[in-house]
């Protein structure tokens, strides 16, 4: 290879290196993700209104007459960056931001409950979307995690 | 479906849920079911049998089918050492010819063109679960009728000896 074909290469790795950092830098912004705890129990009826349009949908899976609001947590995450949100019941769900596609957010879960692992699952949520995580028992009812994601 | 044996038909009352009957034998089991409550029974149960297999079946084709497109759709684009490959056999087999800027509008097209090639969100779950792995007892992955939000409802598994909040379980 002479040293005109190397300076070539070099231009073009630079060309493409210029290219790809602004596609690669829009790739990872940084991605704000709030958690709605909820106890969802029968019996009594009773629905916060915060959790109405959750508690809809939730409607056709679920026969739950009651919602309501435990807590609320925000994050905001970098690329690759881990946060934690303590839950009821000495639990804690551990979120890893992995990165982003053109519209999902790649997220890791990890669920600990006396700081076990119960579960840990890899998930790609739509932007400005949540992804619902519930079933373990708590007080009368069950809980339930609304984690939504947007960057 | 006891007594009336001659009227009480399981195979003609199928025909009757699944809409396979004439109007006029229609209107006949209709005459039926006003005076025998085990096939009014018999049909309920059916009909809500139909409707979750319906919702079940509807649930699991989609979970399946956005995840295998995914899948595919990421191996073509990550999991092919000959997509990297081809960028630089292009680049390096057309660097006499194009300037860097066409060259860098090449890479671009490959980049959108790839990012468009996904299914659109609308149509699909909220969510896309790639793994799960965990110590439950039970898990399932469902999603909410209408605005297809993704659900992952996960039994605990009781840990014993493990605290007094477990022992609640
Ligand atoms: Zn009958």
């Amino acid at each position: 290879m002479g040293p005109k074909a190397k300076n070539c290469n070099l231009f073009f790795m630079l060309g493409l290196f210029t290219v790809l950092l602004p596609v690669l830098g829009w790739a990872a912004p940084p991605v704000s993700i709030e958690v709605k705890t909820v106890l969802a129990s029968s019996g009594e009826t009773y629905l916060d209104p915060r959790l109405a349009e959750m508690a809809r949908e939730l409607q056709g899976l679920f026969r739950y007459t009651s919602y309501r609001l435990l807590g609320r947590d925000r994050l905001t995450l970098q690329p690759r960056q881990t946060g934690s949100v303590a839950l009821p019941g000495n639990r804690r769900l551990q979120i890893t931001y992995r990165g982003v596609d053109s519209r999902r957010v790649e997220l890791l879960l990890e669920m600990f409950k006396d700081r076990n692992s119960v579960f840990e699952t890899s998930i790609r949520l739509n932007n400005r979307s949540s992804i619902i995580v519930g079933g373990p028992r708590y007080e009368n009812g069950y809980l339930l995690f609304n984690i939504y994601s947007a960057f | 479906m006891n007594g009336a044996s001659e009227q009480c038909n399981q195979e003609l009352l199928s025909l009757y849920i699944d809409g396979e009957m004439s109007p006029e034998e229609s209107r006949q089991v209709d005459r039926h079911l006003q005076h025998c409550r085990a096939c009014r029974q018999y049909v309920q149960q059916q009909a809500e049998l139909a409707q979750r297999l319906r919702r079940e079946v509807s649930v699991a084709r989609q979970g399946v089918d956005f995840q295998r497109l995914e899948k595919r759709i990421v191996d073509q684009a990550g999991g092919q050492p000959s997509l990297q490959d081809r960028f630089r056999q292009t680049l390096f087999s057309w660097k006499l010819i194009l300037p860097a800027a066409a060259a860098a509008a090449l890479v671009l097209f490959f980049f959108t063109n790839l990012f468009q090639l996904q299914p659109p969100a609308a149509s699909g779950p909220s969510a896309i679960i790639n793994s799960f792995t965990g110590k439950v007892s039970s898990v399932m992955i469902l999603e909410t009728p209408q605005s297809h939000h993704t659900v992952i409802w996960y039994r605990e598994e009781a840990m014993e000896g493990n605290g007094t909040e477990s022992k609640k379980l």
